[in-house]
C-alpha cells in the first residue's frame, strides 16, 4: 500500500492528468489481464481436438473465454470510472491547457481498448501455442501427402461424378442431361452428344462472349438453366470427349477434389491432379497400396478415428481398369447409427455404403486451418477495426459526461432516439421517390447528419442556450464520421450509377474512389472522428466559459 | 486597509504574546505563505507539527520557535503588490429579467478593486444570488455592461474565467481524500513537485484543517467544508472571488473564523483579492466590509432612496423588557420621531441632532431595562423592516 501511496502522490503532484485517469494502475492491471488472456489462449489448445473444434481461430469466441472477457472488462472498467469521474479539473475550471482535454480523450480511448481487446492476447496465446506444437513444413508436407490419397476415400459419391473431373484438357465441363422426353429441349442435336445406358449427354464450356450478350441483367448458374424450358443452345461450346464415356459412371478418375485446401496453391493442386491420373493410368497396384497406407499412418497421427486396413480399402476402391464406385466408406462408425450420407447423382444410381468400414474424418480440415492461420494470418485488420471503435464510442460517451453532465447525456440519448425515428419515417416517405432504396438510404443519412454538424454549428453561432449546444455537439460527435461514410458510399453510388449509364454491363466497376475508400476508408473514418473530438475537445472549453 | 508584510509579522507576534495564540498563528502562517518560498514552507510545517499536537490552550511556550519562525520570514524581502486599488470587475448598469420580466434585477453599478471586500445583503428572494452569478459570468446579464481587468495577459476566455471563483452557498461534493482534491487544484495552477506538497500542507494547517487532513470530504463537517473551499479557492490563485452565503449553516465561532479569514485573504499584502459576498449576518457583514450593497426587489439602496428619506437622522435598535407604551413615554419628549416594533426588538427613529450617546443617558436617568441596544443609522439592519 505504501509502494502505492508514493506513486500515488507522485503522480498527483507531477502529472494530474495520468493520476486522474488511473492510468498506470489500468495499463498495469489490464496487462494482467492480457497476460491471463494469453495464458487461456496458450492452453486452448492442449489437444489436438482442440483444434478441431474451432475454424479459424474462432475458439475465442466460441468457447467461454469471450465471456470472461466481458465480465471482467465490466468489472474492470466500472471500478475504474468510479475512480476516474472522482476528480474533474474541467469542470472546476482549474488552468487547464488547450489541448488538454483532446490528451485526456486518448489516454481514456487507450484505456477502454486495453480493457476490452483481451482477444488478441488470447488469440497471440493460441497461436504461439499452435507454433510450438507444429511445425508447418511438416504439417505442409503431410496435407500433401493426404491430398495424394484423397481420390481412394471414396465417401461422397459426387466427388466423383464426370461433373466433377478437371482434368486431363478439356475438362472441367459444363453437362447437359437428358433422356428421351427432353432431348430436343436439353440437347443441341446438331453438336456432339454421347448416348450412354439411354441417356444423352452433351459436354460444353459456356462461350463468355455469348453468355454475355444473352444475359445483361444477372448471372445465371447454368444447371438451372437446364431445368428452364426454353434452352438457348449458342451459348453453348460443345465439346466432343467420348473417348471419356465411360466415366459417366462414378469413377476414380473424375475425382478431382482437395482433401485439405489449407496452405495448398494452384501449383500444388495441380500437381495432385497429374498425380491421381498416373496413378490410375499405371494401375500399380504397390504404388496405391503406398499411398493407402501414408494415409493410414497419417490419420493415426492426426487421431483420425477410422477401422480401415491397406488390404481391405485395397480391395473397396481397386476396380481396374476404369476405377468404377462399388462401394462407399462411411464417415462415422456405422454400427452405431447410420448416418453416412452421401450428395446423391445427378445422373447415376446411388452406390452403397459399407456394411462395416468407416474414416471419421469430423474436422480435420479445421486443424489444418487453424495451424495455417497461425503461421500465416496473424490477424485480420477488420477485427482490430470492430475493437478499435467499439472503443471510440465507449471512451467518448464517457468524455462528453466527463466534459458536460448527466442531464446532457439523458437529453443527447432521447434527442438521438428522435433522430432515428425521423430517419426511420423518411425512409418510408421517401418510398415513392424514384431513386432506388440504398441509394436514397445514403443520401438521406448524409442530409440528417449534415443536418445535426449545421445545427451545432449555428447554436454556438447564435448564441442559443447552452445545453442545447452541447447536445447538438454531443450529437455531432458522431454524426461527423457518419456524415463522412453516408458522404463516400453516395459518392461511390453516384460514380457507379455514371458508369453503369455509359457501359451497362460493368457490373463489377470500380471507380478510383472505391478503391481508396476500400482501403483506406476505416482510416479516414477514424481520422475524421478523431479530428471531431479535437475541435470538440477545444470548443467545450470556450462554451465552459460563456455564461448562460 | 492593507498591511505590509513587516506589519504583519509584527502583529502576528504581538497577537501571540498577548495569548491570541489561533490569531498570531494564522497571521504568521499568512506571513509565511506571502514568501512563496520551500525553506520556509518546510521551516513552518516542522513549527506546524509542533503547534498542532500542542494540546494545552495556553500556547505560549511554543513563543521562542514562533519567534524563530518570524525572523526567518522577516529575512525575505516581499515586493508589494503592484496595481493594488485598480478597478477589477466593473458593472455597469447590469440588469438580469426572470420569468419574462416578472423579476427585474438591477440597474446595478459595482466598482470592485483588489483588495476590496463588499458584502452583499437583502431578504431571501430579492437577487442576491442573481447579482453574483451575474458577476462570476455564470449567467448573462440582460443588459448592461461587464468588464473584467485581470492581470492576466492570456486571452482565452476560460483561462481568464479561472481567476474568477465563484463558490455556490451548496458547495460542490468532492471525492476521495481532502488532501488529494487540494493537491489536484493546485498542480493544475503550475506548482508541481514537493512545492505542491509543501505549499497544500501550508494551506491546510492555515485553514485549520491540519487535523483532518487525511480524512476523506464527505467526513468533514459544514464548518470545515467552507474552510476546505476557501482552502481550495486560495490555491488557485484567484483575483476574484464571489461568495453566496458563506456564513450559512456555520455557528458562531466558525462564522467569525471564517469572516476573519475572508478579511485577511482580501487585505493580502502579496496576493490582495477583490471579494464580494452576500450573507444575512448583517452586523458581521458591515464589520468588515468595505461596502455593502443592500438589495430589494432586485434594486440597490442607493435606487431606491432610502438614504435620502430618512436625512441621516439617528436610528436605533432596542431590545428591552419595558412596554411600548413606557419606552414612547421616556422618549417621547426627545425628539423620537417614530417608534415600529418588528422581530421582538424596537426601532427607533430619532429627529437630527440627537445623538447614541444623549440616548443612553435617557435610558439611564429613566432606568429603562436595556438588553440590547444598536445604532443602526449606517448600517442596512435599517431597510429590513415591515
Amino acid at each position: 500500500m505504501n509502494f502505492i501511496n508514493k506513486i500515488n502522490k507522485y503522480l498527483l503532484e507531477n502529472y494530474p492528468l495520468i493520476w486522474n485517469t488511473r492510468l498506470v494502475w489500468m495499463l498495469g492491471v489490464t496487462f494482467l489481464v492480457h497476460i491471463l488472456f494469453f495464458i487461456i489462449g496458450y492452453s486452448a489448445a492442449n489437444e489436438l481436438n482442440d483444434l478441431k473444434d474451432h475454424y479459424n481461430l474462432s475458439s475465442f469466441y466460441e468457447d467461454n473465454a469471450v465471456y470472461y472477457n466481458v465480465l471482467i472488462s465490466i468489472f474492470i472498467l466500472l471500478i475504474w470510472i468510479v475512480f476516474y469521474l472522482r476528480n474533474n479539473a474541467f469542470k472546476n475550471i482549474y488552468q487547464v491547457s488547450k489541448g488538454f482535454l483532446f490528451k485526456q480523450f486518448l489516454l481514456i480511448l487507450i484505456i477502454f481498448f486495453l480493457s476490452i481487446s483481451q482477444y488478441f492476447s488470447f488469440k497471440q496465446g493460441l497461436v504461439t501455442k499452435i507454433k510450438s506444437d507444429f511445425d508447418w513444413e511438416q504439417i505442409d508436407a503431410d496435407i500433401k501427402t493426404f491430398n495424394k490419397s484423397g481420390l481412394f476415400l471414396v465417401q461422397n459419391q459426387a466427388d466423383y461424378q464426370i461433373t466433377e473431373k478437371k482434368y486431363p484438357e478439356p475438362f472441367p465441363l459444363e453437362v447437359a442431361y437428358a433422356d428421351k422426353n427432353n432431348f430436343e429441349d436439353n440437347i443441341d442435336s446438331t453438336r456432339a452428344y454421347i448416348k450412354f445406358e439411354g441417356s444423352y449427354y452433351q459436354f460444353y464450356k459456356i462461350n463468355p462472349k455469348f453468355y454475355q450478350d444473352k444475359n445483361e441483367d444477372f448471372y445465371v448458374d447454368e444447371r438451372v438453366f437446364l431445368e428452364d424450358v426454353e434452352v438457348d443452345f449458342s451459348i453453348r461450346d460443345v465439346k466432343d470427349v467420348s473417348a471419356f464415356k465411360e466415366f459417366i459412371k462414378p469413377s476414380l478418375f473424375n475425382y478431382s477434389k482437395e482433401l485439405f485446401h489449407s496452405g495448398q496453391d494452384s501449383l500444388a493442386y495441380e500437381d495432385q491432379l497429374k498425380n491421381h491420373q498416373k496413378i490410375l493410368e499405371n494401375k500399380d497396384e504397390s504404388e496405391i497400396k503406398i499411398a493407402l497406407k501414408n494415409f493410414l499412418e497419417l490419420a493415426d497421427k492426426y487421431e483420425i478415428s477410422h477401422n480401415l486396413d491397406v488390404d481391405r480399402w485395397f480391395e473397396l476402391i481397386n476396380y481396374q481398369p476404369n476405377y468404377f464406385l462399388k462401394e462407399l466408406i462411411n464417415t462415422s462408425p456405422p454400427n452405431a447409427y447410420r448416418t453416412s450420407s452421401s450428395t446423391k447423382s445427378r445422373y447415376y444410381d446411388d452406390i452403397p455404403f459399407s456394411e462395416t468400414l468407416y474414416v471419421e474424418l469430423k474436422n480435420t480440415n479445421y486443424l489444418f486451418s487453424n495451424i495455417h492461420e497461425a503461421y500465416f494470418i496473424n490477424s485480420k485488420i477488420e477485427v482490430l477495426f470492430v475493437y478499435l471503435y467499439c472503443a471510440f464510442i465507449l471512451a467518448l460517451l464517457l468524455f462528453i459526461f466527463k466534459t458536460t453532465n448527466l442531464k446532457n447525456i439523458i437529453l443527447a440519448i432521447v434527442a438521438s432516439l428522435v433522430l432515428i425515428i425521423l430517419i426511420v419515417w423518411l425512409m418510408s416517405a421517401t418510398k415513392n421517390l424514384s431513386i432506388n432504396s440504398e441509394y436514397r438510404a445514403y443520401i438521406l443519412m448524409t442530409f440528417m447528419s449534415f443536418l445535426v454538424l449545421l445545427i451545432s454549428f449555428v447554436s454556438y453561432q447564435l448564441y442559443w442556450k447552452k445545453i442545447v449546444i452541447s447536445i447538438s455537439w454531443s450529437l455531432a460527435l458522431f454524426a461527423s464520421p457518419i456524415f463522412f461514410l453516408f458522404s463516400c458510399l453516395t459518392i461511390i453510388r453516384y460514380l457507379h450509377q455514371q458508369h453503369l449509364d455509359l457501359y451497362p454491363k460493368e457490373y463489377d466497376y470500380q471507380s478510383d474512389f472505391e478503391i481508396w475508400f476500400s482501403k483506406f476508408g476505416f482510416w479516414a473514418i477514424l481520422l475524421i472522428s478523431f479530428l471531431t473530438v479535437y475541435l470538440y475537445s477545444v470548443y467545450i472549453r470556450k462554451l465552459k466559459a460563456r455564461p448562460a | 486597509m492593507i498591511q505590509t508584510q513587516e506589519q504583519l509579522i509584527e502583529n502576528a507576534l504581538l497577537y501571540f504574546k498577548r495569548g491570541d495564540f489561533s490569531l498570531g498563528y494564522r497571521t504568521l502562517l499568512d506571513t509565511a505563505l506571502n514568501t512563496d518560498s520551500e525553506e520556509i514552507f518546510k521551516k513552518l510545517l516542522a513549527f506546524i507539527e509542533i503547534y498542532e499536537k500542542e494540546s494545552s490552550e495556553d500556547k505560549s511556550s511554543l513563543l521562542s520557535s514562533f519567534q524563530e519562525c518570524a525572523t526567518e520570514i522577516s529575512k525575505i524581502k516581499i515586493e508589494p503588490q503592484s496595481g493594488l486599488g485598480e478597478t477589477i470587475l466593473k458593472a455597469e448598469k447590469i440588469t438580469k429579467n426572470y420569468n419574462k420580466g416578472r423579476f427585474i434585477l438591477g440597474p446595478v453599478d459595482v466598482d470592485l478593486k483588489k483588495g476590496d471586500i463588499f458584502g452583499l445583503v437583502g431578504e431571501n428572494g430579492n437577487g442576491k444570488t442573481t447579482l453574483l452569478t451575474v458577476l462570476a459570468s455564470i449567467i448573462k446579464e440582460t443588459s448592461g455592461r461587464l468588464i473584467y481587468s485581470f492581470s492576466s495577459d492570456k486571452k482565452d476566455s476560460y483561462e481568464l474565467l479561472s481567476k474568477l471563483v465563484y463558490i455556490p452557498q451548496r458547495t460542490a461534493v468532492w471525492y476521495g481524500k481532502v488532501l488529494d482534491n487540494l493537491k489536484f487544484a493546485l498542480v493544475h495552477h503550475h506548482v508541481k513537485g514537493e512545492k505542491n506538497d509543501l505549499l497544500v500542507l501550508m494551506m491546510v494547517a492555515r485553514f485549520g484543517l491540519w487535523k483532518y487532513k487525511d480524512l476523506k470530504w464527505s467526513e468533514l463537517s459544514s464548518g470545515y467544508k467552507m474552510r476546505f473551499e476557501l482552502a481550495r479557492t486560495m490555491l488557485r490563485k484567484p483575483e476574484i472571488i464571489l461568495l453566496d452565503e458563506p456564513l450559512a449553516n456555520l455557528d458562531i465561532l466558525a462564522q467569525q473564523i471564517i469572516l476573519e479569514d475572508l478579511k485577511m485573504m482580501s487585505k493580502s499584502a502579496v496576493n490582495p483579492i477583490a471579494m464580494v459576498f452576500s450573507s444575512q449576518q448583517l452586523y458581521e457583514v458591515e464589520k468588515i466590509s468595505d461596502k455593502v450593497i443592500y438589495l430589494r426587489n432586485g434594486k440597490p439602496s442607493d435606487q431606491l432612496n432610502l438614504e435620502e428619506k430618512e436625512n441621516n437622522a439617528l436610528i436605533i435598535e432596542l431590545d428591552s423588557e419595558n412596554e411600548r407604551t413606557e419606552i414612547e413615554q421616556v422618549f417621547v419628549n426627545n425628539e423620537l420621531q417614530k417608534l415600529e416594533f418588528n422581530g421582538g426588538v424596537y426601532i427607533l427613529y430619532f429627529t437630527k441632532g440627537i445623538s447614541l450617546n444623549d440616548v443612553l443617558i435617557i435610558i439611564a436617568k429613566n432606568d429603562l431595562k436595556v438588553q440590547y441596544i444598536r445604532d443602526i443609522s449606517k448600517s442596512t439592519r435599517r431597510f429590513f423592516v415591515y
